[in-house]
């Protein structure tokens, strides 16, 4: 059974994957915006990965933190300055606004830190799982990804104000008369939403190694979208099952991809994954978990 | 007064709607605001509200001026919308839409009690306590929207066509409990059921094109030429 490892390091990378959705997917199910700058944030993320650890030896983890805090900060930020003064002008402002800003955000990066690839090695150790050898490193970002899913899904479930968010996803009008603060709601999520991708960029640099780049925001805003729908809009639990899902698709298509001597089995696996999207929202257009 | 509503003007964009509302809501009184389809009724409860912003006019909640007070802010003040179309949380379990509705600081103190109030007003509800709000019945969701907003414990209870989509024997039982509200709160009801609203209410307002046209005590307006020809069907 070589598809073993495989299967397994698509489940890891597939942890980060489902992380780096649920901000999005949160900010979706309640404000109902898509945030196409999304990506930029992972990009801001994993430069704060960069330099943390190259800069001032800060190992990932550390960094996770203090990237979940700056893009909490972000996002209160894009709250009151795009998405706030635009809620009136209608939805499609505000998804141009945003996709201006995700530009912006990356020619920012670009001015500031130049165009090439940067990277780093944090090595921790690896264990042999299944034929796979897995890098520590890596466990632990799969690992920090399921516990901000579960920890997110608990918060939204038992305290008050998760049950605020729940409610304003659910019906915003009937969480007004019930006497929740909409707006403050508003706010709340996009901070949280874009503090958690942005902790998501940190996690995914422990598995591209030379792949931070100011552009590198795209292909994620991408793969999020694919991942949020198919767990379906609004869904945490739905965003992080998805994201598992995700990268086990491509790892093992890459796998299946390579033995059949295609000659990009990575795009390849990636176009499937499209294939897959579109398939279940054939099928099932609301993706496959509920809230 | 429990409610006064002054004067007031508002509408949707740039179409206005209601001009120019008057009307009074006495403690522990049922009050009803009753009138055809697109007469400006559930604007008046959204512009009460404040879910839809005045453009004229003044809300008075127990003397106080509340007008430009946002709607999670009213609530906490003792006003409570039961909306139109329910606007319950349908992936939420008929509990937890109670504890959603005493979500203000003022109501979560009291909560258990307000809960067996509402579970002895609707038993029916406590039977269905674990279940979805959005699985169940017209009638059982509309007491779950009633009741979820009784558990704000308001002073005015705001409700909007409660009657809508049900059965007979269903409105005069959701309707006999509407009228025992009264020992508690302030009841201002939107109806288009004339002759069910009028049998409850202590006193009645007539809407047409978003303006009053008529007033007074339930008796009055059942003998009314106007009221028997365009509402009652005699
Ligand atoms: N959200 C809205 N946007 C625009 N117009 C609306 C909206 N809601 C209601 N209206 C209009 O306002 C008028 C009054 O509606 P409404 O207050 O719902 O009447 P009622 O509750 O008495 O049936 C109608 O002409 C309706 O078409
Ligand atoms: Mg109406």
């Amino acid at each position: 059974m070589e598809v073993i490892p495989y299967f397994l390091s698509g489940l890891i990378i597939g942890s980060v994957y489902g992380l780096i959705t649920l901000g999005l997917s949160l900010i979706f199910g309640v404000l109902r915006v898509a945030n196409v700058a999304h990506g930029s944030f992972v990009m801001i993320g994993a430069y704060v990965a960069f330099f943390g650890f190259t800069l001032w030896g800060a190992p990932p983890p550390a960094a996770g933190i203090g990237a979940l805090a700056l893009g909490a900060g972000l996002g209160a930020l894009v709250y009151y300055v795009v998405v706030k003064p635009l809620m009136k002008a209608g939805e499609l402002n505000i998804l141009v606004a945003l996709f201006a800003l995700g530009l912006l955000i990356a020619e920012a990066a670009r001015m500031a830190w130049g165009p090439d690839f940067r990277g780093y090695t944090w090595s921790i150790g690896s264990v042999s799982l299944g034929g796979l050898v897995l890098e520590l490193s890596k466990a632990l970002g799969a690992l920090t990804a399921l516990a901000t899913a579960v920890g997110l899904e608990v918060f939204l479930r038992r305290t008050y104000f998760g049950r605020a968010v729940r409610a304003v996803v659910q019906d915003p009008v009937g969480a007004q008369v019930v006497g929740i603060d909409v707006e403050r709601v508003f706010l709340l999520s996009t901070a949280m939403g874009v503090g958690i991708t942005t902790m998501g960029g940190v996690m995914l640099t422990l598995f591209i190694p030379v792949g931070i780049n100011p552009y590198m925001g795209g292909i994620y805003t991408l793969i999020s979208f694919v991942i949020a729908v198919m767990g379906g809009l609004g869904s945490i639990m739905g965003a992080y099952m998805a994201g598992l899902l995700f990268g086990v698709f491509q790892s093992v298509g890459y796998y299946v991809f390579s033995l059949m001597g295609f000659a990009q089995p990575f795009e390849m696996a990636l176009f499937l994954a499209f294939v897959l999207l579109l398939l279940i929202l054939l099928f099932k257009p609301t993706g496959l978990f509920r809230l | 007064m429990a409610l006064s509503v002054q004067n007031l003007s508002s509408g949707y964009g740039r179409l206005q709607v209601l001009f120019g509302i008057s009307l009074e809501v006495p403690d522990k009184s049922v009050i009803s605001l009753l009138g055809p389809n697109g007469a400006g009724k559930s604007t008046t409860l959204w512009t009460v509200m404040g879910v839809v912003r005045p453009w004229e006019g003044m809300v008075l909640l127990g003397g106080t001026d509340v007008t430009k007070v946002p709607p999670h802010k009213k609530v906490e003040l003792g006003l409570a919308l039961v909306p139109e179309g329910r606007r319950l949380f349908p992936e939420m379990t008929v509990e937890e839409n109670l504890l959603m509705g005493a979500f203000t600081k003022r109501a979560r103190d009291k909560m258990q009690d307000t809960l067996e109030f509402v579970y002895a007003l609707f038993p029916r509800l406590k039977e269905r306590r674990r279940q979805k709000a959005g699985t169940m019945s017209g009638g059982e969701q509309q007491m779950l929207a009633i009741a979820r907003a009784l558990m704000s414990r308001p002073r005015v209870l705001l409700v909007d066509e409660p009657s809508a989509g049900l059965a007979p024997k269903v409105v005069s039982d959701l309707f006999q409990t509407v009228k025992r509200l009264k020992e508690e709160m302030s009841v201002l009801l939107v109806e288009q059921n004339v002759a069910a609203a009028l049998e409850i209410s202590d006193y009645a307002y007539v809407i047409e094109n978003g303006r009053i046209i008529l007033q007074g005590k339930p008796e009055e307006l059942a003998a009314n030429e106007h009221v028997k020809k365009a509402y009652l069907g005699v």
